[in-house]
């Protein structure tokens, strides 16, 4: 259901949250986090949230049954425990309010939150359904990531030209031993050979993070092997990390085999941005 | 008779998953609100202690530096037999692949 009057959400709203910016729209929604759309060259139709939670979030057993449709409901009541549902719980916060945000900028539309679901397919990639999406001719793609306590979802227009996005967050100052080892092979940390020691960290976190978000863009992940994804280029200058794409064609038939992603830091977090174009 | 500071050719179990059980609460940092405790060989790593795909990595990072003498191939750990993926893995799949490929590896 689509509506122009403001929406009222039948439950208190949470600490920290408030009205749609600038569409004085009630909501569980916040400011977008502009920064990695910025990064990726402020692509229209994209939209991206990051919601952060706070102890005085109760969201979970009073909130979840307003947030999420049934079938969305049931998956959230399968997880395993408290922390896996809270972090799929913001995760959904997030990625519904980049879904609602992008509607808004690009149909000045105010989806209600009952017109969105997002649940993950075989793979583990969020597929988006809204009602209100046939009438505008519409679809969305949207990929969702966590780090600490805050959840990230970028929400994408799809086109001709454009067939999805994936981001990834990491969290920059925290200690990440063994990344280079577990995660590299000696080929992609040579790329890192000239970077100044106190930026190599960084740079290490924004060339896994570049491998999981083209994981995400595909719709496969890691499967299990980071070196499905080889980092082949760095250029820190232009914050471009090109990737090749190592997965066997059976896997996932790509007419690319290398993709470039956009990566940065912001809010104590690194973060890639992958975008799947079209032809 | 071996040099002290050599490991003992038959290395227990019990040691490997102590090693396995350290660097999982390493990688899960003292934030995540588990202990050593919770880390027992049944665990999921993801289900049950929550590790992501980054940690899992750094995982594999810092047990690739214990033991590897040349590169451990841990993503093997997630494909099944007839070539399908596991999603998750336990501890104790970890403590056994370890087991094969450091203590039967031969130079």
């Amino acid at each position: 259901m689509l509506t122009k009057e403001p929406i009222v959400e039948p439950f208190p709203i949470p600490l920290g949250f408030g009205p749609l910016p600038g569409y004085r729209v009630q909501g569980i929604v916040r400011s977008p986090w502009q920064h990695p759309v910025q990064a990726a060259g402020l692509k229209h139709g994209w939209c991206c949230q990051c919601v952060d939670e706070y102890r005085a979030n109760a969201w979970e057993e009073t909130a979840a049954p307003f947030i999420l449709l049934e079938s969305e409901w049931k998956h959230w009541r399968s997880l395993p425990h408290t922390a896996a549902k809270r972090r799929w719980l913001r995760g959904r916060v997030a990625a519904k309010d980049a879904v609602r945000l992008l509607l808004m900028d690009r149909y000045n539309m105010a989806a209600a939150l009952e017109t969105i679901s997002v649940l993950p397919n075989e793979h583990g990639q969020p597929q988006v359904h809204c009602t209100a999406l046939p009438k505008t001719g519409a679809w969305v793609s949207v990929s969702i990531s966590h780090c600490g306590n805050s959840s990230v979802a970028l929400a994408a227009e799809r086109s001709e030209a454009s067939h999805g996005v994936g981001i990834d967050v990491a969290a920059q100052f925290e200690s990440h031993e063994g990344l280079a080892e577990g995660g590299f092979v000696s080929t992609e940390m040579a790329l890192l050979e000239d970077c100044p020691g106190e930026e190599r960290s960084d740079w290490l976190l924004r060339l896994w993070c570049a491998k999981e978000s083209v994981g995400k863009v595909l719709g496969f992940g890691l499967m299990g092997n980071p070196l499905n994804y080889l980092v082949r280029r760095v250029d820190r200058g232009a914050s471009v990390v090109e990737v090749e794409i190592k997965l066997e064609s059976s896997v996932t038939p790509q007419s690319k085999t290398r993709m470039a992603v956009n990566v940065g830091s912001d809010r104590g977090m690194t973060f890639a941005v992958a975008h799947r174009e079209g032809n | 008779m071996s040099w002290p500071w050599q490991k003992p050719e038959n290395e227990p179990k019990e040691t490997l998953l102590q090693e396995v059980t350290q660097a999982i609460a390493q990688v899960l940092g003292c934030s995540s609100g588990r202990t050593h405790a919770d880390i027992q060989p049944t665990a999921y790593l993801g289900a049950d202690l929550g590790l992501s795909s980054i940690a899992v990595a750094r995982l594999a990072g810092l047990l690739q530096k214990q033991h590897g003498k040349k590169p451990l191939p841990f993503h093997k750990l997630f494909v099944k037999p007839d070539g399908s993926m596991l999603q998750d893995i336990r501890v104790s799949d970890i403590v056994t692949f370890l087991e094969w490929h450091v203590l039967n590896s031969h130079p």
